[in-house]
């Protein structure tokens, strides 16, 4: 049983090791089209060092809200418009960006 | 202003949801550490572990004087009349507030009440109990009912509760909204006093879950009553020595499969599903907790049942799981205070705020509405992540420790170490997927 247990552990650092996520610093652009009701990106997830710059682009075609919670930026598209959301991500946390006519969750903002 | 110092404003939000800003997943390194650690000291405990049951006694030291001060009937008065100021002012801003976020009874219901209760039990033992809103009332009406549940129906009731609440706080679509919430209020108001009415205050302990929820993490708090006695004790033997009613098992399970199905249903994953799909949400919603439930269940009841040829005295299944599930209390405790712990911490004290004016109308009762949100957790991640961390190790090596103790007390000698393997490897994979979740992928 100590064998086993031994090498599980092992096992589970050189994992650690192998899979240590990297957190990208600078700018993070994000590109979201709403199409027929659904969205894209869909539930993603997006790392970036705090005091990075995140700018959100947006086609719809209907009608749409995106909201940036924490940050609580909130903003209305209109079919064949381009909207553009630039904020500076100086808090800590786990941000969701939904849309709030169709709510859909578009990704989550990590911040570090 | 430095966003280290900030304090969080919420003006023109619409209702949709509680809590804006979250915590980071669980680093993957701390994951991977805390699994080995998880692994390594539960499997290293069964070898080396004692082989005569320990926690079988309350022990501890009596209080007496402290009870009659907890007991007196002046106490009680001033406690009750508090609780009832409490919830009539909760009630006049769920009939009479607006239908905004800046509404205080989302809060109370989903903070508050909800995730508040965790510390509250774990810190104070069933404080719950001692001031539930229907149990002072018809403490004034009928003083000698004091039962804590109704025998035979154990908390099965209650364990029904929790998934509905699951369904609640978790799927129902308008939760957040004036209308529902009554809905809701109403609900738990006349199962409660209907039942209470019928049966007795006994019906409070069976059947409201919350109720049910606190009293069962209570057991792991440092205090408890023996003959009307308030004694100090150890944590462990508060619980090892608890003998849970029927239905416990369920209970736990209930809990751990809805805080489960939090997490997994914020994994990218699942979100790209649901959203892909032309099903109803809802649906999703209700299939993904039904399986997640379904898991934790059936993984519990196989543990046990793999347990049930070495015992000593041949008990029925369901019996012999709620006595083993002593060893899940610690779990959902540590489960508990790792997801919510900073929604407790942010959300709680904008709901404190928010109380200071429930009808939305700028009043400012006891000055809280001066206050800002101090929001120092989520600016220390770190700090948030070995904190989470330790909550679900230590939850589960608590666990593990008052399980043996009892499989101990339960087992033949020669097959104690064998028999109980099998569910101890059903925590290792409870704790492990806790971690993995927080690590939401």
């Amino acid at each position: 049983m100590r064998r086993v247990l031994t090498c599980l552990v092992a096992g589970l650092l050189l994992l650690t090791g192998a899979c240590s996520s990297t957190t990208a610093s600078g700018p993070l652009t994000i590109d979201v089209t709403v199409a027929n009701g659904k969205v894209s990106p869909s539930g993603a997830k997006y790392d970036v060092v705090k005091g990075s710059t995140v700018t959100i682009n947006v086609s719809s075609d209907a009608n749409e809200t995106v909201h940036v919670h924490g940050y609580e930026i909130e903003k209305d598209v209109t079919p064949g418009q381009k909207l553009v959301i630039t904020f500076v991500a100086n808090m800590t946390g786990s941000f969701d960006i939904e849309t709030h006519v169709i709510d859909a969750t578009i990704a989550t903002l990590n911040v570090r | 202003m430095s966003a280290d110092a900030l304090t969080i404003t919420l003006l023109h939000l619409p209702a949709h949801g509680i809590g804006s800003r979250k915590d980071l997943p669980l680093p993957f390194e701390y994951v991977v550490t805390g699994a080995a650690l998880i692994v390594a000291a539960t499997f290293w405990f069964l070898t080396r572990s004692w082989r005569q049951v320990r926690l079988s006694t309350l022990g501890g030291r009596a209080l007496p004087r402290f009870s009659r001060v907890l007991t007196a009937p002046a106490v009680r008065l001033v406690a009750g009349l508090l609780v009832i100021v409490f919830w009539a002012w909760f009630t006049m801003a769920l009939i009479a507030g607006k239908d905004l976020v800046t509404n205080p009874v989302f809060g109370v219901v989903f903070v508050l009440l909800w995730v508040g209760l965790v510390p509250i039990a774990l810190l104070g033992g069933a404080l719950w109990r001692g001031v539930h809103p229907v149990r002072t009332v018809a403490g004034w009406f009928r003083p000698a009912d004091r039962r804590e549940r109704l025998e035979g129906l154990g908390v099965y009731p209650a364990a029904l509760g929790i998934l509905v609440w699951g369904w609640f706080e978790l799927i129902q679509p308008d939760r957040a909204t004036l209308p529902v919430l009554r809905g809701f209020v109403i609900a738990w108001v006349v199962l409660v006093v209907a039942g209470t009415l019928r049966r007795g205050v006994g019906w409070v302990g069976t059947a409201d879950p919350f109720e049910a929820y606190s009293t069962t993490l209570s057991r792991l708090s440092p205090w408890q009553w023996e003959d009307g006695t308030l004694r100090l004790v150890s944590p462990l033997r508060n619980l090892g020595s608890w003998h849970p009613p029927a239905g416990t098992s369920a209970l736990a399970c209930a809990l751990l499969g809805t805080t489960a199905y939090d997490s997994f249903s914020s994994s990218t994953w699942w979100i790209r599903l649901v959203q892909a799909s032309d099903l109803p949400r809802w649906l999703w919603g209700l299939v993904g907790m039904g399986v997640m439930i379904t898991i934790v269940g059936g993984l519990y009841v196989a543990g046990v049942a793999a347990l049930r040829w070495g015992l000593t005295v041949r008990t029925g299944l369901l019996e012999t799981a709620d006595s083993l599930s002593i060893g899940l209390v610690p779990i959902v405790s540590g489960y508990a205070m790792g997801h919510y712990l900073t929604l407790l911490v942010i959300e709680g004290q904008r709901t404190v705020i928010q109380l200071a004016d429930p009808l939305g109308q700028g009043w400012n009762v006891l000055g809280l509405a001066e206050n800002g949100v101090v929001a120092t957790p989520l600016t220390f991640p770190t700090v948030t992540a070995l904190a989470q961390l330790l909550f679900i190790v230590g939850g589960h090596v608590l666990g593990v420790i008052v399980a043996h103790d009892r499989a101990v007390a339960l087992l033949r000698r020669e097959t104690m170490r064998r028999a109980q393997l099998p569910l101890l490897s059903v925590m290792v994979v409870y704790t492990v997927g806790g971690l993995v979740l927080l690590f939401s992928p």
